[in-house]
């Protein structure tokens, strides 16, 4: 399946969404503060660019919202994972898996690669 | 262009995506602005820089509205059912959490529907329907002519036909 760039950061960012709703419940902001702790502000730069994609994501089926109250007494919405959703952050993972081995191999290379012509 | 009509329905239920979106995007930008004053900005400062982190409020705000709109529209009735469903129980936990506002509103609504029917009985009772008397078609209306007994305006003449 081709890709292009702008599909593979996109896809990137869903499936550390996926990953981050595997914990719990959380409102948008508090998924952007987790996914911005453990990656070490590296990716989400633009903090604003987590909400297209959960909408775009709750669209699809693989999460649902509801509005609660946050801890302060404020209205927010909620998002949890759906049983389509795990399924793809398990097929997600998986795929990002076998792309970093891939691409590790390449970049890994001590020295230049040859093989007997096939 | 007219609306919709499945939009006008929404409205009719009390749904408002967009007012939606920007209470969520609005509570981002307030919790981000909270986090930057306890580690020490001004407020005003804080709040620019939760802005400026966040990036195009607009066109976030633009796609989060077309997005949502569009999942909307295609939902079948069931999902929309349950989707309505969730919001009056969201609804209702939210009125049994605030009891003295429930009452009073609760209380504003009895007072008000009960003088609107109080109202509209007497009108009905005397002025649509006819009267207990004997000759009701005979009842008439008088008025004065010329303002009240004792006030400065009208000539004071009081004529009955």
């Amino acid at each position: 399946m081709e890709r292009s760039s702008l599909d593979v950061i996109r896809g990137t960012l869903d499936v550390l969404i996926l990953k981050t709703l595997s914990w719990g419940a959380l409102h948008g902001y508090a998924i952007t503060d987790m996914i911005q702790r453990q990656t070490d502000d590296a990716i989400l730069v633009e903090e604003g660019a987590l909400y297209p994609a959960l909408y775009r994501m709750e669209a699809k089926g693989w999460i649902e919202s509801e509005w609660g109250l946050s801890d302060n007494n404020r209205r927010a919405k909620y998002y949890t994972l759906t049983a389509e959703g795990r399924r793809q952050l398990r097929v997600e993972k998986q795929t990002w898996e076998r792309y970093a081995e891939a691409v590790g191999k390449v970049l890994g290379a001590v020295r230049k690669p040859e093989w007997e012509k096939r | 262009m007219a609306a919709p009509r499945w939009r006008r329905y929404l409205w009719l239920l009390g749904i408002d995506i967009a007012a939606d979106v920007d209470d969520e995007l609005r509570f981002h930008l307030e919790a981000k602005r909270d986090e930057l004053v306890t580690r020490g900005l001004a407020p005003d400062a804080a709040s620019q820089e939760a802005k400026r982190r966040f990036g195009d409020l607009r066109e976030v705000r633009r796609m989060c509205v077309q997005i949502e709109r569009d999942r909307v529209r295609k939902m079948d009735w069931k999902a929309r059912l349950a989707s309505w469903r969730q919001d009056t129980v969201y609804g209702a936990r939210q009125l049994r959490r605030n009891p003295a506002f429930t009452l009073t509103a609760i209380m504003s609504l009895a007072l008000g529907i009960g003088a609107n029917t109080a109202i509209f009985t007497l009108s009905d009772q005397i002025l649509l329907r006819l009267m207990p008397v004997e000759r009701p078609r005979e009842l008439v209306q008088l008025r004065v002519d010329g303002g009240h007994v004792g006030s400065q305006s009208g000539d004071g003449v009081h004529t009955f036909s």
